[in-house]
């Protein structure tokens, strides 16, 4: 796994330091910039490989410097790490350039894990006619699934779900991952259909087959591995 | 906009209409005192001329007033021609200009106005002379009729000019008024659809249009900033609450970390749960606030197909239905649209199917149909919603079941909410058994 370098925008101590340190632990380095005008500079001027944004600065706000950065022609993917977390804050982060966003307060695993599948999706490593993984296939254009070779039936939306899946291969996927980008929802449904629905597609890739696939991470999410 | 409900065309209508009939006013008066008074004239004229025409009789005798009228009927004017008539007590004439005695009488010196055989009119005075002649003397009206009829070929002209003139003015300055007012009409139906920058236009002529215009401005400022102000309680609210929850849920985190003890652990993982509850309680308050001031807010509302969007909920539903042992039908007619915010119906049908499902027991069936209008409707056959709960359920920490059920009671206050937002209204009734929640457009039984 890479080591990722990291700018993080935040002018609350506390979350600076969590962030630091959870994101040190998978050995990616953090910068931070304390205020909006420094951190625009330096994700602008400096080399890094992706920036973690809180919204609400003291001087402007991450929509502004998002959108000043993409303005500029600056194609680093974003994070945006706010304490505005409603649908519609979202939706206005994501309109505004931001390619992922994160509320407060949050769950260090899935702040790794979005980090993560943004860095993989920015470096295109997701964009293949067919991913392998195991003992797993996933063909994109024909929409099939197999394992050891037989064909696993899927309907179209469990398709997504796997390939999913197969583009995070090995990460933890969580929840509000899998509701943003698979379900397309910017919300909690407060309810369990994402685990149903996960366990659905499981008893697929798993029944007749002796090594489970498809691993329920406690209070984090899931994450496909291989055998 | 039709001729008669635009304020302008009846004002032009009305100013055309009040022009046409002055000038009418006017016409008829004029000919009138034109009329009175060249008849006076004409009469004063026929009663000198019969006056002088008696003198003579009475001084020269009959032969000399015979010649005098010969002379005067030779010397016609051909404007006023003058008409003469001396005739026996039994009409039969002895010179004149006119071969029949009219129908007046010479006993009493009458006068007035008679038609001659060769269809003249003239005005006559008629005088008995002695007891056996008597003599007529007339004058034609033809001056009168043709001045009449010049005043009216006068104010015919004037009166098409004047109606022309009203009309060209009032047609320019009604549309000069008309654009300046629809402008202003334009500025507050984007205004009214949710985009306040929008600056009602001033014209700098200082008119009572303009100070409408000034005074709308300053109010749609003092809204921008009043949503502004809303907007800015809200996301600092949510700011200043959440980044202390964040530090006690990393606090209870480390203390996490720190014990081996499974009772411990349990312990802070519920209060770390309850952190979670308090901030979905208060996205959930903002939401609904947000979405109330932004009611009749058309930014943000795109065409959607909400068949896709019903159909997609369902499916995301359909497996926990089944592990429930609950039957969820779908009955979606396809291309269902209407302009919306996607995520809001995403979220409402997502709340109402989720709700559906919790109050139907296993065995039950729960249905989604949409049909156009858009009109979507989720009916179960659980325990129903009690007749006097149907409104209430909307409101905000109101549940049917206060006991037992998971959340807040806001998931339908909600999503009444984010339906008004969007233009749509949220109604519970009797599904007969069951609850059955109807989503239409608002205002539409």
């Amino acid at each position: 796994m890479t080591n990722l370098r990291i700018l993080h925008v935040e002018d609350d101590e506390q979350t600076a330091n969590m962030v630091t340190e959870t994101m040190a632990r998978t050995g990616d380095r953090v910068t931070t910039a304390s205020n909006g005008k420094d951190g625009l500079r330096r994700a602008s001027e400096e080399s890094f490989d992706l920036v973690i944004l809180d919204r609400m600065l003291p001087d402007m706000t991450g929509i502004d410097i998002v959108a000043k950065l993409r303005a500029a022609g600056v194609a680093i993917p974003v994070l945006m790490l706010s304490a505005l977390g409603r649908t519609e804050n979202r939706i206005e982060g994501l309109d505004a350039g931001v390619d992922d966003y994160l509320a407060k307060p949050f769950e260090e695993e899935e702040l790794v894990a979005r980090v993560r599948a943004l860095h993989r999706r920015a470096t295109g490593q997701a964009h293949s006619a067919v991913i392998i993984f195991g003992d797993m296939e996933c063909h994109i254009k024909a929409r099939t699934a197999h394992r050891q070779g037989r064909h696993v039936p899927l309907s179209p939306k469990e398709f997504e779900l796997f390939k999913y899946f197969m583009q995070n291969a090995g990460e933890i996927v969580t929840r509000e991952m899998l509701l943003h980008n698979v379900w397309n929802l910017n919300f909690d449904p407060q309810t369990n259909v994402i685990d149903v629905n996960v366990g659905r597609l499981r008893r697929k890739l798993e029944e007749g087959f002796d090594k489970p696939v498809l691993e329920t991470i406690w209070g984090a999410g899931y994450r496909l591995h291989a055998v | 906009m039709g001729l008669f409900s635009s304020l302008f065309g009846r004002l032009s209508l009305i100013v055309i209409l009040v022009s046409i009939l002055s000038a009418a006013a006017l016409w008829t008066m004029t000919e009138w005192i034109v009329r009175t008074e060249t008849q006076a004239q004409i009469a004063r004229s026929v009663d000198t001329d019969i006056a002088g025409l008696a003198d003579i009789y009475i001084t020269g005798g009959p032969g000399e007033l015979r010649q005098r009228m010969d002379d005067r009927l030779q010397l016609q004017s051909s404007g006023d021609r003058r008409y003469y008539l001396l005739a026996t007590p039994s009409g039969i004439a002895i010179t004149g200009n006119i071969r029949q005695w009219p129908e007046l009488s010479s006993e009493n010196s009458e006068a007035g106005l008679v038609s001659l055989p060769d269809g003249t009119a003239i005005f006559a005075r008629a005088t008995q002379l002695n007891p056996d002649l008597k003599l007529l003397v007339g004058r034609d009206t033809a001056a009168q009729s043709a001045l009449l009829n010049r005043i009216r070929i006068a104010f015919l002209i004037a009166g098409f000019l004047l109606v022309l003139i009203i009309f060209v003015i009032g047609y320019f300055s009604t549309r000069r008024l008309k654009n300046r007012i629809g402008a202003i009409n334009d500025a507050f139906r984007e205004i009214g659809s949710g985009n306040l920058a929008t600056a009602v236009p001033v014209d700098q002529r200082g008119d009572e249009l303009d100070e409408l215009s000034r005074h709308s401005n300053a109010m749609t400022s003092r809204l921008s900033a009043l949503i502004a102000a809303h907007r800015d309680i809200s996301d600092h609210t949510a700011h200043e609450l959440r980044t202390p929850l964040m530090h006690l849920d990393n606090r209870l985190v480390a203390a996490m970390r720190e014990t081996e003890d499974s009772a411990h652990i349990a312990t802070l993982g519920r209060a770390r749960q309850d952190i979670r509850d308090i901030v979905t309680m208060l996205d959930s308050l903002l939401d609904i606030a947000s979405s109330r001031a932004q009611k009749g807010d058309r930014t943000g509302l795109s065409e959607c197909d909400v068949s896709d969007i019903a159909a997609e909920i369902a499916e995301l539903f359909a497996e926990s239905a089944e592990d429930m042992g609950i039957d969820l039908r779908t009955d979606i007619l396809p291309g269902v649209e209407m302009m919306a915010n996607p995520a809001h119906l995403q979220r409402i049908l997502s709340n109402l199917l989720d709700n559906a499902l919790k109050y139907t027991p296993r065995g039950g069936t729960v249905k989604l149909a949409v049909r156009p209008g858009p009109n979507i409707t989720v009916r179960d056959n659980g325990p129903g919603v009690p007749e006097n709960m149907r409104d209430r359920i909307f409101e905000r920490f109101v549940r049917v079941d206060a006991s037992g059920a998971k959340g807040h009671g806001l998931g339908l206050a909600l999503s009444q909410a984010l339906a008004e937002r969007n233009g749509l209204i949220i109604v519970c009734r009797d599904a007969q058994p069951g609850a059955l929640f109807e989503i239409r457009p608002e205002g539409r039984d």
